[in-house]
């Protein structure tokens, strides 16, 4: 079987009938954040009226509604100024056209905040386009802060004029209105999407629901806020060594989760998570608990409770030497993707040598030695296919680390699928070892375990990227991205160390759960056929991770059709008794 | 169909600056890269296959047979066959339709709606037309039949719509306040300027009529009610500057005003032939230049005025795909004086055409006059890549003088489509989106 060349994507439609009838490649409208169920008002993600909180640079604007207003302060409805930000990121380090108007709007904005401490300032008007607006219905009131909202998103991120003022509450007549020449920000970054660095931590999802809300019990991610904790690790006990992570130094393989509602007066007698939200719920505080109660609940950082100080995971990684030159960043990269799909390749390797619950069912003998040998070994396929694809994406996160780096530094991107690394570097800085695949004995998971140790392999690996990457001179959002490869090492290595504690009762010597895999013959015709998906599949994502237009996805979804092929053909043939010799295509 | 029939296109290709491919089967229309395109053109089977690949494939027989027949949705009630104007194009010959002239009764008009409305389901529309010859010479009729059919629908709790094509010349101020107070679409027949008007609509006598009708018509103009008032001009071969009779017909007031091509009538010297239809070809895209440049100066607000490009536009953005031109004999008929069905308003009185009579409508006559004419089932339609945005022309015409004029209907296709892209990036306010068309 000869692949297929690759091609980047030609036809578009265009008429109602082409779009309709067309099946368009990668992620559908419905999945980006604008179409999101929290288009408005609170949601899940975010309550993105919050936007239009920091609509003009160097100014906070609350919006104030007569509803959530006391009588006494129906005065100050409308578009009240809380503060003015001169250290505002469009200001100091503004965009080259903008470089002049924000040099003049940041002074003028300085000689205000001496101002602002008085009485409260309101915007007066806004004017875009040659059109003014004053915010003021027809007698003269004040409008409503919605309204001006309303208006306020109106605006187009173009140039925009306010006017701020005071309002006249006794005798004295106010200071003069201030007009401010500016532009409306952007919310989100044109090229990659990032929120504009202005919004701080929070500020987003600030006015979305809150615990001390009745109804927040029964609310897990169906309308309230996406970021209500659920199932959770427990806090490490006080005196008890951490990982520079904060994760324990020596934890239990098994830690229990813990369900972040419990009662606390049920902690003796569920003290961990059961699987699934009804079951948890007889042991849940109750909605007067809620109410009374909220401010006990505990605070969730990386989804582990914090009882003590909070260490940032990211320090251990931000300590780290940063590389010399864009050049030796860039390389190293390249070896970290090299790496991701070794790994993935790897995991791979295990899933399929493990036993489909059908066979475990057969396997537990008679009478049943083994009656949790389906449940554990379905666990254990989904736990390693869960994180070889979590691989695959950190392999293409690392293609989009070089794309923002070659757009940042100028340098040429090719990207980087293939070859995979065909060694596993040391974590002490000794002789790499040959990477080999093998089934899933214990020994295998042990080196899974370490793979993804934090500070150790790959995750080490990225500490020096991160370092790296927090350089001002590199956009923000490269070093959000490599963290998140990061953190989810450590959510790789939480799991594997859960495998092992399910897996040690079956033994370390030809455990039940495995089936007997040796790597295929590459001459052998079924193998062959695989080993060819496989390259199809390494070819489509090098087409596909190409920068161009942005539906030009139609290879990457061709390479996800691919390994749902490939994954039935390695399955098959494990159950033959042959592994996928995946390495064997590049030795 | 002979076994030796080449397959029938299922792509056209329309060059410009964004290269584009139609899908003929769906109307289905792409943008591809000029690569693409040029392989496609070359016919690299690689090409035609990836485009393949990209579009769905047509259900082959979506159009083999007309599927059965629905009742009536829309009629036309030949109110008077007779006219005061004697225009030298006219296909109804003054309006008798090669009869004497004569008037529908009543009773006529009653039962044609009655059967109509008994037809349509509750919560949707009839139309009845009123046509003519002059349909304003027998305004008794028009008047108590819109009061009947209005009163009629809200009994049985379906709508109706009313449509009139008039020449304006007898419009009085009884027939303002009856337009004004039914969505009724008025047709005014406006072939331009005075001169241009005048020159072929006169009266018997021979004096134009051009003033008559703006003057009559100005109240509804200015203010149309629930009306909707258009102009419909008559392109003679003496005359194919489309562009100014678009333009003096708009300074006369019309909002919306569409033009066809002469192509039958008494007098042969004004109907389109051999080369003309080129030349009528550079006239409506003259006139579509026009247009373009008249709503990027004044904006998208009221739309396109001139409806021909604003017709062709919105079909090429739905994807409109029809195996016949019109509704003739399908959805809609035409009723004689006598109660017989016809066709459609231009097959009036003539045997060949006669679809039975009120009461009695003959689904096997329909059925035998439709499906012979499906675009897949006859030459040169089935061979022609714009087969389902044309539809094959009009009945009435084909038959009377054959298929004339078909580069020019592709090549005002090709226009459109080629700036369908450019006009919907330039004024996206002009096209409905996926949602608005949607059916509920």
């Amino acid at each position: 079987m000869s692949p297929e060349p690759q091609r980047v994507n030609r036809i578009f439609p265009r008429n109602l009938t082409a779009q309709a009838s067309y099946n368009v490649p990668g992620n559908p409208p419905s999945t980006r954040p604008e179409s999101g169920v929290s288009n408005c008002f609170p949601g899940l993600e975010y309550d993105h009226r919050n936007f239009e909180r920091r609509f003009f640079p160097g100014l906070v604007v609350e919006y104030v509604s007569q509803a959530d207003a006391s009588p006494e302060s129906l005065l100050r409805q409308g578009a009240r100024i809380v503060d003015v930000q001169t250290s505002d990121p469009a200001l100091t380090q503004p965009r080259p056209d903008q470089a002049d108007q924000a040099r003049a709007l940041r002074s003028s904005l300085a000689q205000f905040a001496q101002q602002l401490a008085a009485q409260p300032w309101f915007l007066v008007s806004v004017t875009q386009g040659g059109t003014t607006i004053e915010l003021v219905d027809d007698t003269g009131a004040n409008l409503d802060g919605l309204v001006v909202w309303r208006l306020v998103r109106n605006l187009r991120p173009e140039p925009v004029t306010i006017v701020v003022g005071q309002r006249k509450t006794g005798d004295d007549d106010p200071p003069p209105n201030v007009t401010f020449a500016g532009w409306r920000r952007n919310y989100t970054d044109a090229s990659t999407g990032v929120i504009d660095l202005s919004f701080q931590p929070g500020e987003l999802t600030q006015s979305l629901c809150s615990p001390w809300q009745h109804d927040f019990r029964d609310c897990s991610c169906t309308y309230w806020a996406s970021n209500h904790p659920d199932i959770v690790l427990p806090a490490v006990p006080l005196g008890q060594a951490t990982l520079p992570s904060g994760n324990p130094a020596e934890p239990d393989p098994g830690e229990p989760r813990v369900d972040w509602l419990r009662d606390p007066d049920f902690g003796e007698l569920h003290p961990w998570a059961l699987p699934s939200q009804g079951a948890n719920r007889r042991f849940e505080m109750s909605y007067f608990q809620i109410n009374r109660q909220w401010q006990d609940l505990a605070v969730v950082l990386e989804g582990r409770e914090i009882d003590a100080m909070y260490v940032p995971r990211s320090r251990s990684r931000d300590w780290a030497t940063p590389f010399a030159s864009d050049e030796e960043l860039w390389e190293r990269i390249r070896v970290l993707a090299g790496l991701e799909h070794l790994v993935a390749l790897l995991y791979l390797y295990a899933l399929f040598s493990v036993v489909d619950p059908d066979e475990a069912r057969k396997r537990g003998g008679r009478p049943n030695k083994w009656p949790m040998l389906p449940d554990d070994a379905a666990f254990t396929r989904s736990i390693l296919i869960e994180i070889a694809t979590g691989e695959m994406q950190h392999l293409r996160w690392a293609n989009h680390l070089l794309w923002g780096l070659a757009d940042a530094v100028d340098l040429p991107f090719q990207p980087a699928v293939v070859p995979p690394s065909l060694v596993i570097p040391s974590p002490t800085g000794g002789d790499p070892q040959p990477a080999v695949l093998s089934p899933l004995t214990a020994a295998t998971l042990q080196l899974f375990v370490d793979i993804e140790q934090s500070s150790a392999y790959i995750d080490g690996q990225y500490a020096r990227v991160t370092a790296t990457l927090r350089r001002p001179r590199y956009p923000k959002h490269l070093y959000q991205l490599a963290s998140n490869v990061a953190e989810e090492g450590e959510e790789h290595f939480l799991h594997f160390r859960d495998l092992q504690r399910v897996l040690k009762p079956y033994g370390d010597n030809a455990p039940v759960y495995l089936r007997t895999v040796t790597p295929g013959d590459p001459a052998d015709a079924e193998v062959a056929a695989a080993l060819a998906i496989y390259r199809q599949i390494t070819d489509a994502l090098t087409v596909g991770y190409q920068p161009g237009d942005i539906q030009n996805q139609a290879s990457l979804a061709d390479a996800r059709k691919l390994m749902f092929d490939l994954q039935a053909r390695a399955e098959a043939l494990a159950k033959a008794g042959k592994g996928v010799p995946f390495l064997s295509v590049w030795q | 169909m002979g076994a030796a029939a080449a397959a029938p296109p299922w792509f056209h290709l329309v060059p410009g600056d964004r290269p584009q491919v139609l899908a003929v089967a769906r109307s289905a229309l792409f943008e591809v890269t000029s690569s693409l395109y040029d392989e496609l053109a070359s016919g690299d089977p690689a090409a035609h296959a990836e485009l393949a690949a990209a579009v769905p494939p047509a259900d082959p027989s979506q159009f083999g047979d007309v599927g059965p027949l629905p009742p009536p949705r829309a009629i036309s009630l030949n109110v008077a066959q007779a006219c005061n104007l004697a225009c030298t194009y006219c296909y109804a010959d003054e309006g008798r339709f090669h009869g004497r002239s004569r008037k529908m009764s009543q009773a006529v008009a009653r039962r044609a709606v009655d059967e109509l409305l008994a037809g349509v389901v509750p919560g949707e529309r009839g139309l009845v037309g009123f046509i003519g010859g002059e349909p304003l010479l027998n305004r008794p009729v028009v008047h108590a039949t819109v009061a009947y059919a209005a009163e009629r629908a809200a009994r049985l709790g379906v709508g109706v719509g009313f449509s009139i094509t008039t020449n304006g010349t007898l419009v009085d101020a009884s027939d303002v306040t009856l337009f004004r107070s039914q969505p009724f679409a008025v047709t005014v027949s406006v072939d331009g300027g005075a001169a241009t008007h005048d020159r072929h609509r006169s009266r018997h006598g021979g004096a134009g009529s051009w003033q008559a009708t703006i003057a009559n018509l100005r109240p509804l103009l200015d203010d149309p009610g629930l009306s909707r008032v258009s102009a419909r001009a008559t392109v003679t071969r003496d005359d194919l500057d489309v562009a100014r009779r678009v333009a003096d017909i708009a300074a006369a007031g019309f909002g919306e005003i569409g033009v066809s091509p002469a192509r039958t009538g008494p007098d042969p010297s004004v109907v389109l032939r051999g080369p003309d239809w080129a030349k009528y070809l550079d006239g409506l895209v003259g006139a579509a230049e026009a247009e373009l440049d008249r709503l990027r100066r004044e904006g998208p607000s009221w739309g396109f005025q001139f409806s021909n490009l604003g017709n062709a536009l919105g079909e090429i953005h739905r994807g409109t795909c029809r195996p016949l031109p019109c509704g003739s004999a399908y959805g809609y008929l035409s009723v004689d004086v006598d109660g017989n069905y016809a066709t459609c308003h231009r097959t009036v009185g003539e045997d060949r055409f006669r679809m039975g009579a009120i009461g009695d409508l003959d689904d096997a006559a329909r059925r035998a006059f439709l499906e012979p004419r499906l675009v897949d089932r006859q030459e040169p339609c089935r061979s022609c890549w714009a087969r389902y945005l044309c539809g094959g022309g009009c009945h009435a015409e084909v038959d009377e003088v054959g298929r004339e004029g078909c580069d020019m209907i592709r090549g005002w296709l090709d226009y459109c489509l080629s700036r369908y892209p450019v006009v919907r990036a330039e004024l996206p306010e002009l096209f409905p989106s996926i949602q608005e068309v949607a059916a509920p």
